[in-house]
């Protein structure tokens, strides 16, 4: 009985014994292919790391090189081992070689980041000795809660050598083809002007022919070197204060003579009160002759040339008009782009490289301005530039009225004139619509800070166009002061319904009134612009960013991540636009604590280079400055002050 | 500034020079003494005793720059003005070019009718 039970023991001992070892060798078949597996995938990223173009490299807090891949074998000289266990300060020259130990320690005591999140232009140094310029991004990976450091590493002294020989290039050829121009030209002035003996009446036109196209090449070539400098970011900028009256009328008086030329008048409608604009002298003028003489070109014979300014209360416009026959539609499109013309036949038959507006539109923006275009038929075409003013004229108690332009709409010339007068007398712009159609039309022509409407306009409700107004996204904000013989009661619960009023002023007119209602109306306007933190080390980018927002809100300034970090605990603020490479960190600090704060101020990063995927999440928007035009940077803050109801 | 008679006017281009020439001895009433070359300057410069330097910047031997250098250092020159003409007019050119201590640096092409005229303006202005 009990051999029985022991022979069945034994058996199921054996069976088990059995199932035990099968289940071992199945074990060790999946540990053998998974070990495979392992080592091809390690393979596979090993072939990976060293085939990519990138060095690629790994250390520890310390410094200490863990990996090192083919292209930073390539890159650098060393094989991986002599990296691989050593400090990565061997890689890099005096001062970056003794100061890493500090950045890692500061990191990982503080969290502060110089490259970390991020990338900049360092240098290297290569085993032969060599110190190069290289772009270097690190981030940050947790491996079992260590953290290790993962640089990405591109050599940039071809690229830099390569952009060093083209602008070499671009002015050795400038200067090779102004030699041979200067005998041309020189030759060609001298036979024109008739010292050399009198030229037969049948060779003149032929002369004539030859000065005008050496005088083109010599134009294009200098727009060609514009045009370089512009794009490699090397046009230099002498920016100063400059009345924009003197600056403009120097321009008129240097375009005079090519106006005359083509038997067009210029017409300067200039202003009273003097007006600082911030701006390079030199490349002002150039931006005016180019418009000048565009409009010029474009102007029948006898036309007129306007040169008008438009101030307003941040801004100023600057006009310039011609009564041509307008640009053709399919060109609009393409006006500011290079070598634009509207057709091939246009640069012979007026003259020009077609780089002209090009260039004008790159230096404006780097005034901080915006330069735009209206042309019809009927009409002509007009274009303009609207510049940030100095600070000396922005809002204050003295100058409030003395840039604001009013629009007057009213039907009635007799109170429409006494109007204008009590305004004018309060120091501001007015202009007068008798009917809605002039006031659509004066509203889509100037800026206007301010309307005053008659509500009961003949021809068209001035309900109705005011509601109408309020639809339109470049006329929504407008401050405007209902004037009406109607009793406020009457029309005010239809009223509010359809629009955001000032002032109701009942006729006739009281003139404190109105001026009170005035003043009340621009504080107003003040009051509501939204509060941007820029948050910014580079003082032109800083001059920049604050210019071209003007109109679109109160900018402050930070310098640095903590100043930046104190104003936002200190002040409320609708947006911050963010640089992420800051003299005492990573914009990804600020970041980092308005998450944990759960601060939810929209940010926009606004940093020389591109921010990885994960940042971007945390963000509105990431910009690259260099890729990033005014435009293009006012149209996405309007966007994420307006989805954010700030607008 | 006494009035300016006599320029010494250092060109390696002959066109040029052809040009230069009766833009300010014919069109100007200029004494010029024309050198092809820096190092011909130097050789003429004192005898000629000239009221105006006018110089190219890129020539082959010593340019420009180097012979301004050379030729300021000799005394009976050391305060005659100089002007350079150049069609290297990039603002960080002319300015470069400004400090060696011309007073004027003329864009090349130049209008050969206005070049006296612009000469005589830039010395009694400087």
């Amino acid at each position: 009985m009990l051999d029985k039970r022991i022979k069945a023991m034994m058996h199921e001992f054996k069976e088990q014994y059995k199932e035990n070892e099968n289940r071992i060798k199945e074990i060790e078949e999946i540990w053998g292919a998974q070990q495979e597996q392992l080592h091809n995938e390690k393979e596979l990223s090993n072939a990976i790391l060293d085939n990519i173009y990138e060095a690629v490299l790994t250390i520890n807090p310390l410094g200490t090189v863990l990996s090192y891949n083919q292209a930073a074998q390539n890159i650098f000289g060393y094989t991986p081992d002599e990296v691989i266990g050593k400090n990565v300060k061997m890689l890099m020259p005096e001062p970056f070689h003794s100061e890493h130990d500090g950045y890692l320690q500061n990191y990982m005591q503080t969290g502060e980041a110089k490259i970390i999140g991020t990338g900049r232009e360092v240098q290297g140094e290569r085993k032969d000795g060599e110190v190069f310029p290289l772009f270097l991004a690190v981030t940050k990976i947790m491996s079992k809660d260590i953290p290790i450091f993962v640089g990405v590493v591109r050599d940039l002294s071809e690229p830099k050598r390569l952009e060093k020989l083209k602008n070499e290039f671009v002015s050795t050829v400038s200067h090779e083809l102004r030699t041979p121009l200067t005998s041309i030209s020189g030759s060609l002035n001298l036979i024109e002007s008739g010292v050399m003996g009198e030229v037969g009446e049948k060779i003149k036109p032929l002369i004539k022919i030859a000065l005008n196209n050496s005088e083109r090449l010599i134009l294009l070539i200098n727009d060609i070197l514009d045009m370089e400098k512009i794009e490699s970011g090397q046009m230099n900028f002498e920016l100063e204060s400059v009345e924009l009256n003197t600056l403009l009328q120097e321009a008129i008086k240097f375009n005079e003579g090519y106006a005359s030329k083509h038997n067009v008048a210029l017409f300067f409608e200039a202003l009273e009160n003097e007006l600082d604009v911030y701006v390079d002298k030199h490349r002002m003028q150039q931006v005016m002759s180019n418009l000048i003489s565009n409009a010029v070109k474009f102007s029948p014979a006898e036309g007129i040339v306007t040169i008008k300014i438009i101030p307003n209360t941040r801004r100023v416009r600057v006009e310039v008009h011609d009564n041509g026959s307008g640009i053709p539609q399919e060109f609009k499109k393409t006006i500011f782009s290079k070598f634009a013309q509207a057709d091939a036949s246009d640069a012979k038959q007026k003259g020009g490289t077609g780089l002209g507006l090009n260039i004008t539109k790159a230096i404006i923006e780097r005034f901080g301005g915006i330069i735009n275009f209206r042309s019809n038929v009927e009409e002509g075409t007009s274009f303009y530039f609207d510049l940030p003013l100095q600070s000396k004229h922005e809002l204050t108690n003295e100058n409030i009225h003395s840039q604001t332009t009013v629009l007057i709409v009213e039907d009635d010339f007799d109170i429409a004139n006494i109007l204008k007068v009590i305004l004018q007398n309060e120091g501001l712009y007015c202009d007068i619509a008798y009917n809605a159609k002039e006031a659509k039309h004066l509203l889509n022509t100037k800026i206007y800070e301010l309307m005053t409407l008659d509500i009961m306009l003949s021809g068209e409700d001035g309900l109705r166009f005011l509601e109408e107004l309020r639809k339109d996204e470049r006329h929504k904000n407008l401050s405007v002061i209902v004037i009406s013989a109607k009793d406020e009661k009457n029309v005010n619960s239809k009223l509010n319904l359809a629009v955001e009023l000032v002032d109701w002023i009942n006729k006739p007119i009281e003139k404190d009134k109105l001026v009170a209602s005035l003043t009340k109306a621009i504080q107003l306007k003040e009051q509501t612009l939204p509060k941007i933190l820029h948050i910014e080390d580079n003082p032109d980018i800083a001059h920049l960013v604050k210019a071209i927002l003007s109109d679109e809100g109160d900018v402050d300034l930070a310098i640095d991540v903590a100043s930046g970090l104190e104003k936002i605990k200190t002040s409320k603020y609708d947006l911050i636009i963010l640089d992420m490479m800051l003299p005492d960190g990573s914009g990804e600090t600020i970041l980092q604590t308005l998450k944990e704060n759960e601060n939810n101020i929209p940010v926009l990063i606004f940093s020389a280079v591109d921010v990885d995927a994960k940042l971007k999440k945390d963000v509105k928007k990431a910009l690259v400055k260099s890729r990033t035009s005014n435009t293009e940077l006012i149209e996405n803050i309007k966007k994420i002050l307006h989805d954010k109801g700030a607008l | 500034m006494a009035e300016i008679k006599k320029i010494l006017y250092i060109e390696d281009e002959v066109d040029i020079q052809t040009i230069a020439k009766i833009a300010l001895e014919d069109i100007g009433g200029f004494k010029l003494e024309v050198c092809s070359s820096g190092e011909e300057a130097l050789a003429k410069a004192e005898a000629f005793a000239p009221d105006l330097i006018l110089l190219d910047v890129m020539m082959p031997g010593i340019d420009g720059p180097q012979t301004l250098e050379a030729l300021q250092k000799i005394a009976s020159l050391k305060d005659v003005p100089a002007i350079f003409m150049t069609a290297k007019v990039q603002t960080q050119e002319v300015q470069h070019l400004k400090s060696l201590g011309a007073i004027e640096v003329i864009a090349k092409p130049f209008d050969p009718m206005s070049l006296a005229q612009t000469i005589r303006e830039t010395v009694n202005n400087s």
